[in-house]
């Protein structure tokens, strides 16, 4: 029944579990979602293990669209981030099963943030150039992915981006890759985005002496929650 | 007896259906980095706390009713373009902006959120600003519309809001604690934007645009405002 209603369209689906950063997940969801308006051959949806109000880091509820099962092969598989909630997601055997195997089939597997951290765990990023969060790197290079700090990296069919506001950029050129550079300005404009930082960019040479931001601390805690790296990766395959 | 929003400082993020994602993830989420060690927190209100639509495919329960939040020390406003247009016709928000006002210290707008501001009567005699693509209409308002990413005038901030709120809410918080705290949160959340065609020019902004948009939700405005005949005669000239 889900491949009758999906049709002819390439579905774009956004993975939704507890507590994730949902800021990671906003910000392409409305790119894709602008692209869906645009160009009536995608539909946007955002999957979870189950359909219910599922609490996120902000404390607003988000309800998905859609359950893992009602979704089993999307054309693009977006995997957000987040801090403790994604370490513990790595673990967590209905998301493992779920992105492993959605990821396997999609034509675009991809994650934003520490969701990189999420496709490393299961194995997917082994041997791949890969981004995600600064303050995380090292824990992404420990499941044997080769971090590179740049806005979004693609590598093979998979596309990270680093950290959360890092996604709409990313969103944009994986727009352009679905369809066109023409298409993807009309998303960006429809949308509305044009950011100017009031007061400039991030100086990425002396991010040490700006270690006490939230994820970075939450960074510190990870190689204690997601243990034994090389044992997730090699579980239940 | 001072009530507990007070002590904390409360910052209300005012939710409505049909509102834009990104301009209340993003809002919240800037706003908790703000509430690490300091006595600032966000929360999200709305007329109940239940399902509501948003502008993608993702609904959301804000956290409290406006009723709960009587005093916050200032409101957040964010964007929804023609769904904001809509919601100026909902009493209990109109009610909610006016009342909260007065014990707000700061009053914030993100995009096309100063429509709601202005259906309060907020913004009589006052400089503000809007989302470019919808000045005119702001001005049909009465409103004294100034271009610009942001305009402040007294304990009112508008912004255009043309990076889903991220810039309003780094400068609010630069305003409420330093432009310091305001650049590690945009470290946190790693905003360093590269939109991959770059910005927008906003001098392409067409009205034709817009007067095609309204009319083609001419329907749903004329009942949404039916309590306020005022605003839709405004806004249709």
């Amino acid at each position: 029944m889900a491949a009758e209603e999906q049709g002819e369209q390439k579905t774009i689906a956004f993975v939704l579990y507890p507590g994730l950063t949902v800021f990671d997940l906003a910000g392409p969801l409305q790119i894709f979602t602008g692209l869906s308006e645009l160009v009536p051959e995608y539909r946007t949806v955002v999957v979870a293990e189950r359909v219910e109000p599922t609490d996120t880091d902000i404390r607003v509820k988000m309800i998905p669209t859609h359950s893992f099962e009602e979704v089993p092969n999307p054309y693009v598989l977006l995997v957000p981030g987040g801090g403790v909630p994604t370490l513990r997601a790595m673990s967590n055997e209905p998301i493992r099963n779920y992105v492993r195997s959605a990821a396997e089939t999609a034509e675009v597997p991809g994650s934003i943030c520490t969701g990189a951290l999420i496709l490393a765990s299961v194995g997917l990023l082994e041997g791949r150039q890969a981004t995600t969060h600064w303050a995380y790197h090292k824990v992404l290079e420990q499941f044997g992915a080769k971090y590179v700090r740049k806005r979004w990296v693609e590598d093979g069919k998979f596309i990270c981006s680093a950290g959360v506001s890092a996604g709409i950029d990313m969103a944009l050129a994986l727009a352009a890759r679905l369809t066109d550079e023409e298409t993807a300005r009309r998303v960006q404009r429809s949308l509305g985005y044009d950011p100017h930082p009031p007061f400039g960019g991030i100086d990425y040479d002396h991010l040490g002496a700006l270690a006490g931001t939230v994820r970075a601390g939450l960074s510190l805690a990870a190689p204690v929650i997601a243990a034994r790296p090389k044992q997730l990766t090699r579980q239940n395959r | 007896m001072p009530t507990e929003e007070k002590k904390n400082k409360t910052i209300a993020v005012v939710t409505y259906p049909g509102l834009a994602l990104l301009d209340l993830v993003a809002t919240k989420t800037v706003l908790d980095d703000l509430a690490m060690a300091t006595r600032y927190r966000s929360v999200s209100v709305g007329e109940r706390t239940e399902a509501i639509a948003s502008n993608t495919p993702m609904r959301i329960i804000p956290e409290k009713k406006f009723e709960e939040v009587p005093d916050p020390f200032a409101l957040v406003v964010p964007g929804g373009g023609i769904a904001s247009l809509e919601a100026m016709g909902n009493d209990r928000l109109i009610d909610y902006l006016r009342f909260a006002e007065h014990t707000a210290e700061m009053v914030c707008s993100v995009s096309t959120g100063s429509f709601l501001l202005a259906a309060a009567g907020l913004l009589e005699r006052r400089r503000a600003t809007t989302h470019p693509a919808y000045a005119e209409l702001l001005k049909r308002l009465g409103v004294d519309y100034v271009e610009g990413y942001s305009v402040e005038d007294g304990k009112f901030l508008t912004t255009a809001g043309v990076s889903g709120g991220i810039d309003t809410t780094l400068e609010l918080v630069a305003k409420l604690r330093s432009e310091g705290a305001a650049k590690l949160i945009q470290t946190d959340i790693e905003y360093d934007p590269q939109p991959p065609f770059g910005g927008l020019d906003w001098g392409e902004a067409d009205g034709d645009g817009l007067v095609q948009t309204l009319e083609e939700h001419r329907m749903d405005l004329e009942q949404a405002l039916a309590g306020r005949p005022d605003l839709y005669q405004k806004l249709f000239g």
